[in-house]
C-alpha cells in the first residue's frame, strides 16, 4: 500500500487528486496548510508528496520544501511541485523538488504518468 | 729644456773645447820655439866644431898661438851652446850625455896634444910624442866627428819634432774651425726653432686676437721661456676672454631685459587698450589726464579731447558727485579702494552701473600725485545677478529634490525640496561626495552615470533607488543632464529627483495584485479543465452527443482563459522585473535561438520558415538584463508568428552600427492597419484586425518602456495582409537595470 499526501489548499483540487490517484493500492492523505502537512509526515512517512506553491497560512510550499529537506528523517521522500507559474518550475527542482505540475498545463493522465512513474520507480 | 740652459751647456763644451785647442796651439807653438832654438844651436855647435877641428889640425900643424887661443875660444863657445842646449832637451838626454862626453874626450885630446907640444919642447924622446900626438890627434877628429853626427841627430830630430807641431796646428785651426762652424750652425737652428717660429706664431695669434678671434691659441711645442711666453699669453687671452664673454653675457643680459621690458610694457599697454575695463587717470583735483579707449567708448564718447582736460564728475551722475568726492579723499588718504559701486552718466545721458577699483600714484617724494581708476560696467551683471536670483528662487521653490554636482561627483547645489526628501541640510552636504545617496549594492551606478554624462548625454526617468540621511530606502526618478560652460565643454552635473515611491508602492501593489489574481484564478480554472477531461473520458461515463458539444466548448474557453491568464501573469512579471535585475553580458543570438526552440509547438503547427541572419563583423554580445531581451524578444517573435499566415515566413536580421546593435524581425502576418499605427505601443491597445483571442495588449507597450530604458529605439513598418518588420536599436552596453 502506497501513500501519497497531497497538500494543497483548493478543496476541488484536493478532490481531483483523490479521485484520479486513490485505488485499492494507493492511499491518498491531505492537507490544506504546510503545518497540518508536517503532522501527517511525522505520524505516516507517505511514499509521495504533491505540494501546492500558493499555500496559505504563512508557509509557501517553497518554505515547507526547504523545511522538510533540512528534516534528515523525511528528507529523501520524493516531492511533485504543483506550480501555476513556469517560472517557478526551475526553482522548484534547484530546491530538491523531485517533478513539477504546471497545473494548467497538463493534462490528468500526465499528472497519473508522473506519479505512477515515481512511485513505481521507488518499488523498484 | 730651457733655451737659457742649453746656451749654457753650449758655452760651456765650447769654453773647454776652445780652451783645449788653445792649450795644445799654444804648447805646440812653444815646442816650435824650442825645436828652432834647439836646431839653431845644433847648427852653430857642428859649426863650431867643424872650425875646432881646422883650428885643431892648424895648431897641429903650425903650433900657432893663435890657433889655440882660438881653439879655447871656440871650445868655450861650444860649452856655452851645450849648456844653453841642456834645458831645451827632453827626450833625448842620453844623446846629450854622450855629446857632454864628447866634448870632455875633445877637451881631454886636444890637451893631450897640448902637452905633447909642449914636451916636445923639452923631451927628445920625440917618437913617442909623435905616436901620442897622432893618438890625441885621431882621437879628438874621432870624437869630434861623432860629436858633429850627434849633434846633426839631435837637429834632425828637431826638424821633426818642428814639422809635427806644424802639423798639429794644422790640425786644431781645422779643428776649430768645425767646432765653430758646427757651433754656428746649433745656434742658429735653435734660434729659428725655438725663438724665430714661435715668435712669429705667437705673432700670428696675435694677429688673429687683434681680428676677433679670442678663441686662437699660441700652440705650445716647448717648455721654454717661449714656451711659457705662449702658455702666458694664452692664458692672458684666456682671462681677456672670459672677461669679455663675462662683460658679453651682462651686456646680452641688459640688451634682453630691456627687450623684455619694452615687451612687458607693449603687453601691459595692450592689456590696457583691450582690457573691457576703462582705465582713467586723473588728477587729485579730478581732472582727467588720461582716458583709454574703452573709457571713451563706455562712456560713448568719440575722442579723448572729450574727457581728457575735464573733471571727472562729467562721467558720474550728479546724486553721485558727494560720495565720489570723498572716495577721493579716501583714495588719497589711504593709497586705494575696492568695488565702489556707484551710477555713472554717459554722454547721452544714460545711466550705468558700475563698480570702480582705484589706487593713487606717488610722485619721487612719495607724495599722491594721481589717480588711477579702473570702472566696469556691471549693468548687465546686475541683470544676470538678477536673473540668477529669479532663476534661484525657482530652483528654491521646486517640488522636485535638484541637485548640482561636479565631474568628481561631489554635491555643490542642494535645493530645499533635496532637503526635504533626503533629509540633509544644504550645510550638511555641500562638498560631500553623491555617493552617500547611493545605497550600498549599487556601487557602480555613479560611475555608469558619469560616464553617460561626460559624453554629453541625458539620462531622463531613470527610476532607482536612494538612501535618506535616517537610512530609509526611497525610489526615485532621476532625470541627469550635463552642467555645460559657454564652450560647451562638460562642467557638471544636474540632477532631478522625485520621490516616486508611492507610485513604485501602487505599482508594486499593482503587480502583487495581477500575480495573485491570477496565481488563484488558474487553480480554480485547472479543476475545471481537469473535470471536463474526466468528464469526457468516454469510457467512465456515458454522455450524449449535445451534451459532449457543450462540455468541447467549455473546455476551449477555458483553456482560452487560461491562456489569456498566463499572458497576463507573464506581463505583471515583466512590471515585476522592470526594476530588478542586474546586467551581465549576454549573447542575442543565443537567445533569439533558444527562444525559437521554446516557439518549436507553434512554428510547427503553422509550417512556418523562421531565419536568423547575422552581418558580417557584428558583435553578438550585450550588456545587459537578461530577463528583459529575453522578454523583449520572446514577444516580438511571438507576435511573428502568432499573427503569421499558415506557411508564412519569419526573417531576424541582427546587424550592428556604432555602438548600437540594430535587429529587424520581418514577418509575412496580417500587418498593422493604418489607422492602428499610432495605438500600437499604448498600453491595452489591440489592433482591429486581431479576431481571435489571445493577447491583452500589454506587450508591445511595455518592450517599448524596456527598449527606452535601456536608452535604444524601437519602430515597425508594416503593410496590411503582407507583413510587419519591428526594428530595434540597443545599445551594446545598455543604460540601466
Amino acid at each position: 500500500m502506497k501513500t501519497i499526501l497531497v497538500i494543497e489548499d483548493d478543496q476541488q483540487t484536493q478532490e481531483m487528486y483523490k479521485q484520479l490517484l486513490e485505488s485499492e493500492n494507493t492511499q491518498v492523505l491531505q492537507a490544506t496548510i504546510a503545518v497540518q502537512g508536517f503532522d501527517i509526515i511525522h505520524k505516516t512517512k507517505p511514499d509521495l508528496i504533491i505540494l501546492d506553491i500558493m499555500l496559505p497560512g504563512g508557509t509557501n510550499g517553497f518554505d515547507f520544501l526547504e523545511q522538510l529537506k533540512r528534516d534528515e528523517n523525511n528528507k529523501g521522500i520524493p516531492v511533485i511541485v504543483l506550480t501555476n507559474l513556469e517560472s517557478e518550475e526551475v526553482t522548484a527542482i534547484s530546491m530538491g523538488a523531485t517533478d513539477y505540475i504546471v497545473k494548467t498545463s497538463a493534462s490528468l493522465a500526465e499528472i497519473k504518468e508522473k506519479v505512477m512513474k515515481i512511485l513505481e520507480g521507488d518499488r523498484k | 729644456m730651457k733655451i737659457k740652459t742649453f746656451i749654457q751647456y753650449l758655452a760651456s763644451i765650447y769654453a773647454i773645447l776652445f780652451l783645449i785647442i788653445g792649450y795644445v796651439l799654444y804648447s805646440t807653438v812653444v815646442q816650435i820655439n824650442i825645436a828652432n832654438k834647439r836646431d839653431d844651436i845644433a847648427i852653430a855647435i857642428v859649426k863650431d866644431i867643424s872650425e875646432l877641428r881646422y883650428l885643431t889640425l892648424d895648431y897641429v900643424l903650425h903650433h900657432e898661438e893663435r890657433a889655440w887661443v882660438q881653439w879655447q875660444v871656440k871650445y868655450s863657445s861650444i860649452s856655452r851652446n851645450l849648456d844653453q842646449l841642456e834645458p831645451l832637451i827632453r827626450d833625448d838626454k842620453e844623446l846629450f850625455n854622450k855629446l857632454q862626453n864628447n866634448k870632455q874626450e875633445i877637451h881631454r885630446s886636444f890637451l893631450n896634444l897640448t902637452s905633447v907640444f909642449n914636451q916636445a919642447q923639452s923631451e927628445t924622446d920625440t917618437s913617442l910624442n909623435l905616436i901620442i900626438r897622432d893618438r890625441s890627434l885621431d882621437q879628438l877628429l874621432i870624437k869630434s866627428q861623432e860629436m858633429i853626427s850627434r849633434t846633426i841627430l839631435l837637429e834632425n830630430s828637431s826638424r821633426a819634432e818642428l814639422i809635427a807641431a806644424q802639423q798639429t796646428i794644422v790640425a786644431f785651426v781645422s779643428l776649430f774651425f768645425i767646432f765653430f762652424s758646427l757651433g754656428l750652425g746649433i745656434v742658429l737652428t735653435l734660434l729659428n726653432k725655438r725663438i724665430i717660429e714661435p715668435l712669429s706664431e705667437l705673432q700670428a695669434t696675435i694677429v688673429s686676437i687683434i681680428r676677433g678671434n679670442f678663441n686662437h691659441k699660441v700652440p705650445i711645442k716647448n717648455h721654454d721661456e717661449i714656451g711659457d711666453l705662449a702658455a702666458n699669453f694664452n692664458h692672458m687671452v684666456d682671462r681677456l676672454n672670459k672677461s669679455y664673454a663675462s662683460i658679453e653675457t651682462e651686456l646680452n643680459q641688459r640688451i634682453t631685459a630691456e627687450q623684455k621690458l619694452r615687451k612687458s610694457e607693449e603687453r601691459y599697454r595692450r592689456l590696457i587698450e583691450t582690457s573691457p575695463d576703462a582705465i582713467i587717470m586723473c588728477d587729485l583735483e579730478g581732472i582727467v589726464q588720461i582716458a583709454d579707449p574703452q573709457a571713451l567708448f563706455m562712456y560713448g564718447y568719440q575722442n579723448s579731447d572729450e574727457v581728457v582736460g575735464k573733471t571727472i564728475l562729467n562721467l558720474i551722475l550728479p546724486d553721485e558727485h558727494e560720495l565720489f568726492r570723498s572716495a577721493i579723499k579716501d583714495i588719497i588718504e589711504k593709497g586705494k579702494i575696492e568695488n565702489l559701486h556707484y551710477t555713472s552718466l554717459k554722454k547721452d545721458g544714460k545711466r550705468l552701473k558700475t563698480e570702480t577699483n582705484a589706487s593713487a600714484i606717488y610722485d619721487e617724494s612719495g607724495k599722491p600725485e594721481a589717480i588711477i581708476a579702473v570702472a566696469r560696467d556691471i549693468t548687465q551683471r546686475r541683470l544676470n545677478e538678477k536673473k540668477a536670483h529669479e532663476l534661484a528662487a525657482i530652483v528654491e521653490s521646486s517640488q522636485d529634490a535638484i541637485i548640482g554636482k561636479d565631474l568628481n561627483s561631489n554635491i555643490i547645489s542642494w535645493n530645499k525640496a533635496a532637503e526635504r526628501l533626503y533629509g540633509y541640510t544644504e550645510a550638511e552636504i555641500i562638498g560631500k561626495p553623491i555617493s552617500i545617496l547611493i545605497p550600498k549594492d549599487q556601487p557602480n551606478e555613479e560611475n555608469e552615470i558619469m560616464s553617460k554624462i561626460k559624453k554629453g548625454e541625458l539620462i531622463e526617468h531613470f527610476e532607482t533607488k536612494r538612501v535618506k540621511k535616517n537610512g530609509t530606502i526611497i525610489d526615485v526618478s532621476l532625470t541627469i543632464s550635463p552642467i555645460k560652460n559657454e564652450h560647451g565643454k562638460v562642467v557638471g552635473v544636474s540632477k532631478i529627483a522625485r520621490d516616486i515611491s508611492d507610485r513604485k508602492n501602487i505599482e508594486q501593489m499593482k503587480a502583487d495584485f495581477f500575480w495573485m489574481a491570477t496565481h488563484q484564478l488558474r487553480t480554480p480554472l485547472s479543476s475545471i479543465k481537469w473535470s471536463i477531461e474526466l468528464l469526457l473520458d468516454a469510457n467512465k461515463y456515458q454522455i450524449s452527443p449535445e451534451v459532449r458539444d457543450k462540455l468541447l466548448i467549455i473546455q476551449t474557453s477555458a483553456s482560452r482563459m487560461v491562456d489569456q491568464i498566463k499572458e497576463i501573469l507573464s506581463i505583471s512579471r515583466m512590471q515585476l522585473f522592470k526594476f530588478a535585475g542586474k546586467k551581465e553580458t549576454i549573447n542575442l543570438l543565443e537567445i533569439i535561438d533558444a527562444l525559437i526552440k521554446d516557439a518549436d509547438l507553434i512554428i510547427k503547427k503553422k509550417n512556418i520558415d523562421i531565419s536568423v541572419k547575422t552581418e558580417k563583423n557584428t558583435s553578438l554580445q550585450l550588456i545587459a538584463n537578461v530577463q528583459q531581451i529575453k522578454d523583449i524578444f520572446q514577444n516580438l517573435i511571438a507576435n511573428a508568428l502568432k499573427y503569421n499566415v499558415q506557411n508564412g515566413k519569419v526573417v531576424i536580421t541582427i546587424s550592428s552600427m556604432k555602438n548600437m546593435m540594430q535587429i529587424a524581425i520581418e514577418d509575412t502576418g496580417i500587418g498593422i492597419p493604418s489607422s492602428d499605427r499610432d495605438k500600437i505601443f499604448t498600453r491595452f491597445f489591440r489592433a482591429t484586425n486581431v479576431k481571435d483571442s489571445e493577447g491583452t495588449g500589454l506587450g508591445l507597450a511595455l518592450i517599448k518602456e524596456y527598449i527606452n530604458m535601456m536608452g535604444g529605439m524601437i519602430r515597425f513598418e508594416s503593410s496590411e495582409n503582407k507583413g510587419t518588420t519591428f526594428y530595434l536599436t540597443i545599445p551594446y552596453d545598455t543604460l540601466k537595470l
